[in-house]
């Protein structure tokens, strides 16, 4: 059975997978009635949908032009803020402390969006134009609102989407956006004891690290890594001038996302979303079944010569940039540093 | 009974809510088979229990493939 090919509307269906390396890209929908947007990442959201029977054999398929016409009658929320981040550095903690609240809508590193920013990859020849506009469309069917209460939307990237921020940026040119970054050494600890899909070789195209597949086959594991979460960083860093740009050390959590957040987003939170947001922080963010507990410093004593040989030279340079940007911000904000 | 008629019953699913509703209820795997075998037939087409296992077991497959 081919999924269903309908032009009934998508009101209560959700993108949840696109693909973009045929003639004509596709979108695949979930029915989504009914479920909260709440998850650490929006894959656990579609698998907590697919143990339902129904929702899982009864998947849909667009066009991606069916996707714009779609959004043009229902725009869905306004994005109030995009995260971008190198990984391992507290993002989904932000996210976490976000969905907390009732007015907030939170796409956790949504698969149907990196697959269209990495549309260039699997499908050489699409034109800037035509991903600005799929990302626009894509952004609008997933930020349908879920809940009467929900007034914007917030966009957690995958960390290696923040290469693609001029796409990002060209499509939604008003959107503030945060980097949030950690300590080298603290990232690559975390990194190799349990890798990222983008840190292990082949996910990423040597060009884009400056590099052949020869090089990438040759490299050592700790120095591959270093190399490609400096990439993530530079890529921020290139748009450290953007005045909707905001870098976010790790230590500045979560008071950050209480304290300076709101103004970044020119929004106001609601008391009692404080009290759940901080509360929420005290949980581990990719598994709040577990309390939160701080590692840095055992990170920090795990870290292997060569790992640290590796942070020293790739990622020791990137990262005192990264402060630098963040000091230069200060003065056009309260975004203050709580560590 | 074919993978057609089912996919045929999955256009009904689409624009009928009342139908959308009762079949997302049903959460349990064998009465969630057995309402839609009935359901379908209900609506003339001749799905199976054999058709609706299949289809589950494709949609699981194609959603772990993605991460291959």
């Amino acid at each position: 059975m081919d999924l269903i090919r309908s032009g009934a509307a998508f009101t209560g269906w959700t993108p949840i997978r696109t693909d973009c390396e045929g003639r004509t890209p596709t979108v695949d929908w979930c029915l989504t009635e009914g479920i909260s947007f709440t998850d650490p990442f929006f894959d656990q959201t579609v698998e907590r949908c697919f143990r339902d029977p129904c929702r899982l054999l009864f998947q849909r398929r667009s066009s991606m032009e069916e996707v714009g016409r779609f959004v043009t009658g229902h725009p869905g929320l306004p994005p109030a803020a995009f995260v971008f981040h190198m990984s391992r550095c507290g993002s989904t903690l932000i996210a976490q402390m976000l969905a907390q609240a009732t007015a907030h809508l939170v796409l956790s590193e949504a698969r149907p969006i990196d697959g269209i920013l990495r549309a260039t990859w699997a499908r050489p020849g699409t034109s800037e134009e035509d991903r600005c506009a799929w990302l626009r469309w894509i952004v609008g069917a997933m930020g349908q609102r879920r809940h009467a209460s929900q007034e914007r939307l917030f966009v957690k990237f995958d960390a290696w989407s923040a290469i693609d921020l001029p796409t990002v940026r060209r499509a939604f040119p008003n959107v503030p956006w945060l980097f949030v970054y950690r300590d080298p050494v603290e990232v690559l600890v975390s990194q190799s004891m349990q890798l990222g899909a983008h840190v292990i070789p082949g996910l990423l195209p040597p060009s884009l690290l400056g590099m052949t597949a020869e090089d990438v086959a040759a490299c050592p594991p700790a120095e591959y890594q270093a190399r490609v979460l400096a990439r993530i960083c530079q890529a921020a860093l290139v748009h450290r001038d953007d005045p909707h740009a905001t870098f976010v050390e790790y230590r500045q959590l979560p008071e950050f996302v209480v304290t300076a957040l709101p103004e970044v987003c020119s929004i106001r939170f609601q008391p009692t979303d404080v009290d759940r947001m901080l509360q929420s922080a005290g949980r581990d963010a990719k598994n709040p079944a577990v309390a939160f507990e701080k590692d840095g410093r055992r990170k920090l004593g795990m870290a292997s010569s060569a790992l640290r040989a590796a942070a020293d030279r790739w990622l020791a340079p990137v990262y005192d940039q990264l402060q630098q940007a963040r000091a230069g911000q200060a003065g056009r904000s309260r975004v203050t540093d709580a560590g | 009974m074919s993978a057609e008629a089912l996919g045929r019953f999955g256009q009904l699913v689409v624009v009928d809510p009342r139908l959308r509703h009762e079949l997302v209820s049903v959460t349990d795997h064998d009465e969630f088979v057995a309402v839609v075998v009935a359901r379908a037939r209900e609506a003339g087409l001749d799905v199976s229990a054999d058709d609706v296992e299949e289809g589950l077991r494709a949609r699981r497959v194609a959603w772990r493939e993605q991460w291959i």
